[in-house]
């Protein structure tokens, strides 16, 4: 007599099960009760055993296949006993059942010829997508043909996503493959899922949902998924603080135009080359500026280097101007142009980027009034530069006209508090306000 | 929306009807009793003594005669609203309605139109027997010129109707006498609903039931039924047939990837059939994950017995097991 060996279901919520490995080869003789096949479940791996005792007469599933409960995955019997032709008995056995009533007699399995595979449109379109051959799908449908729900289930299995996170996927048009899984042996889980389409929020492009109007899929290139890696790493680790100051930098405008009366165009000296030489100036003073954290310690680092973040196509860099103390304002006028000219050309090496103590964003130049930069890890602060507008100013009782622009600090809570980064956000401020004392302080003076 | 107040559909056919002709002097209303008799379903109550005999205007038995009068009516100016007693006797004034009111615009060059609605009763569950109770809107659709709106509900009809009255087409507006009774929510003020566009009377994501007219309401009861074992269906009332709101009908079809067709009339070279042409030849098409299931009137005369009857038009049951037999 012929018994089928099921798919087990064990406990309520198993839908499907992993044919790890067969226990019995085909023509072997098992016993009932005897270990058959070893099956994998979302929680546990557990011999199967056989339902009855004869010859493993059929494999009707290979070894790795999911297969969803109560489904026939081979036969026992005697020697010479017929084996139903293969969708005869292919619908899981509880579903069938109440299949059965509800359908009407018209709805025979389908015939299908050698080469063929009946799959609905959707399991053809997302085999597709996903790139899987129809012809490794077990047929879900009531007639032996493949539905979207069958691909699903491999393309799950295949990345090791919870039938929820799956569908939490699809909907949020996120792919699977950018996801890293936290869950049981790396399956990506609901809370995965939540974490990639925060993080995608966070970038401004919040995911849209699958609709009839129709959207591209631009995958990140490698410096994206770098920015997008530490941008949501420090945005999540960080617990930062920013903190603002006005600074009026009229004195430093004129200075400037001074300094840069004498000198070619190309030589020119910047606001921004001002400021990254009084945050090395600043960053002396104030050590914890220089720190970065490592689970229970702090680092200090005393070389003074600050990073410069630099818009390139499509992308983002922070190259490095080093040793900013031990340089005066128009060397670091003409490196910080060189690295930002190499950034641009894409020729940065390891060596000019990196470790450095503090980072600078300069949005002024697109007139931005405000803004919380994000820190670059390890780094403990990063200082983000606004416009420069006039303002009106009353001191000593006479209004007169000002340059004013905001310095937007945002600092690492874990390592700076509320006074030590007032503190450096003063000596910055008063270092922009008297920009003599940038050109008199450290530094090899000449050129 | 503001104040809404429950009533029939066949009030919400009479307010529609009224607001115009007070809107404007050149609507006017004709038919088969419908003056002192109120109309073979009692929809044009108190008409005539607001409106007075020359703008309710009663007409002899001859359908041909008085939508022929509508037509001519209509070319000089008028808005005409003429009422045929159960729209099975569209098939005795054919003529005029095919080759006249949906031609005349196009064949004298765009220099007249025909601003006339076609007001009648279709449809079965009346135990009215096969001359009284066919859907024949398949029929009209099939033919350029006219437009052909299938109201559902108190709400629709009323805005639907204040619509097809200010249209400057031929618009076939066909009520649904076994909704007459049916009473439902409809604002105090003024409102009105495009032609041609379709709506979702109830939202869902495993199917979608694509419906109109009486067939509206039975699948609302079968989706509620499915919704007790996590079954959401979409129903789409498409309102109005011609034209047909295609993008609505492609989008839930691309959304829920199944779909069920519903109409009372005969599944048969049924409207059904384009709605079904409509997402095969669509995006929808690869999205689909089962084969689209029509509900339709069996192709047999409407039985007068109301057992046959019943058994003859789609119920929330069919639609029920349709929806099932694809999941």
């Amino acid at each position: 007599m012929l018994t089928k060996v099921y798919m087990p279901k064990n406990g309520m919520d198993m839908t499907e099960g992993t044919l790890v490995r067969w226990l019995k080869q085909v023509g072997e003789f098992v016993e009932a009760g005897e270990g058959i096949m070893e099956i994998e479940t979302d929680k546990v791996t557990m011999e199967a055993e056989a339902p009855a005792s004869g010859f493993l007469l059929e494999q009707l599933y290979a070894e790795g296949s999911v297969v969803p409960v109560l489904t026939t995955v081979g036969y026992i019997g005697e020697k010479g006993d017929r084996i139903p032709e293969k969708g005869e008995d292919s619908a899981p056995a509880a579903a069938a059942e109440i299949r059965r009533e509800e359908r009407a007699a018209a709805e025979a399995p389908l015939k299908r010829r050698d080469d063929e595979i009946p799959a609905t449109p959707l399991a053809k379109t997302i085999s597709k997508q996903y790139q899987i051959d129809l012809r490794s799908v077990t047929p879900g449908g009531s007639r032996g043909e493949i539905r979207g729900a069958d691909v699903e289930r491999i393309y799950r299995s295949r990345k090791g996503a919870t039938p929820l996170a799956a569908a939490m996927s699809r909907k949020l048009g996120i792919e699977l493959s950018q996801v890293d899984g936290t869950g049981f042996r790396g399956k990506i889980t609901k809370e995965d899922i939540l974490r990639v389409q925060a993080a995608a929020e966070d970038a401004g492009c919040p995911a849209a949902p699958a609709g009839s109007r129709p959207q591209r899929e631009i995958p990140l290139n490698t410096m994206r998924r770098v920015i997008s890696r530490r941008m949501l790493s420090s945005h999540l680790e960080i617990p930062p603080v920013t903190a603002c100051v006005k600074v009026d930098v009229t004195r430093l405008l004129a200075l400037r135009e001074e300094v840069n009366a004498s000198r070619d165009k190309a030589e020119r000296v910047s606001i921004n080359d001002f400021i990254i030489k009084a945050a090395g100036i600043a960053l002396l003073k104030n050590e914890r500026f220089r720190m970065s954290i490592d689970k229970e310690r702090y680092i200090l680092r005393d070389q003074i280097d600050i990073g410069v973040a630099v818009s390139v196509e499509d992308g983002l860099l922070v190259p490095v101007v080093r040793n900013v103390d031990q340089k005066n304002l128009f060397q670091i006028s003409h490196e910080a142009k060189e690295l930002a000219a190499t950034a641009r050309r894409g020729a940065l090496t390891a060596r000019d980027t990196g470790n450095a103590c503090i980072t600078i964003s300069n949005l002024g130049m697109y007139g931005t009034y405000y803004f919380t930069p994000i820190i670059n890890q390890p780094e403990a602060s990063i200082i983000g530069v606004c416009s420069i507008e006039d303002e009106l100013t009353l001191a000593d009782g006479q209004i007169s006209v000002r340059k004013k622009t905001i310095l937007c600090t945002t600092y690492d809570h874990r390592i700076i508090n509320g006074a030590e980064a007032s503190g450096f956000q003063a000596d910055l401020k008063a270092l922009l306000e008297r920009p003599t004392d940038i050109l008199l302080a450290g530094g090899e003076y000449g050129c | 929306m503001g104040e809404m107040r429950e009533i029939t559909y066949r009030d919400a056919v009479r307010e529609a009807m009224c607001e115009e002709m007070r809107r404007d002097e050149n609507v006017f209303f004709m038919g088969e009793d419908i003056g002192v008799y109120c109309g073979a379903f009692g929809v044009s109550k108190g008409m005539i003594q607001e409106f007075g005999e020359e703008r309710v205007r009663e007409t002899p038995i001859s359908e041909t005669a008085f939508v022929g009068a509508g037509i001519g009516a209509a070319v000089t100016g008028m808005r005409p609203i003429v009422e045929l007693m159960f729209s099975d006797f569209m098939a005795v004034c054919y003529d005029q309605i095919i080759n006249q009111a949906a031609k005349m615009h196009f064949m004298f060059a765009g220099k007249v139109r025909v601003p006339m609605v076609i007001r009648t009763p279709a449809g079965g569950g009346t135990g009215a027997a096969a001359q009284h109770s066919q859907s024949l809107e398949q029929m009209y659709c099939h033919v350029p010129g006219l437009k052909v709106v299938v109201p559902s509900t108190p709400y629709d009809a009323k805005g639907l109707l204040k619509s097809a009255i200010r249209d400057n087409n031929t618009v076939i507006f066909l009520e649904q006498k076994r909704l007459y009774k049916e009473k439902g929510l409809v604002p105090e003020e003024e409102y009105t609903i495009p032609l041609g566009k379709a709506d979702i009377k109830r939202r869902g994501s495993d199917v979608s039931i694509i419906t109109y007219g009486r067939t509206v309401q039975m699948s609302l009861l079968a989706a509620e039924r499915l919704a007790k074992d996590g079954i959401e269906a979409e129903v789409l009332d498409l309102r109005t047939l011609s034209p047909l709101d295609t993008g609505a009908v492609i989008e839930t079809a691309r959304k829920t990837k199944r779909v069920v067709v519903v109409h009372e009339s005969v599944q048969f070279a049924g409207f059904g059939g384009e709605i079904v042409s409509t997402i095969a030849d669509s995006e929808a098409f690869y999205y689909l994950d089962a084969p689209i299931k029509r509900v339709g009137g069996l192709c047999c005369p409407v039985p007068f017995n109301p057992q046959l009857e019943e058994s003859v038009f789609p119920t929330p049951e069919k639609i029920e097991a349709a929806v099932r037999s694809m999941l």
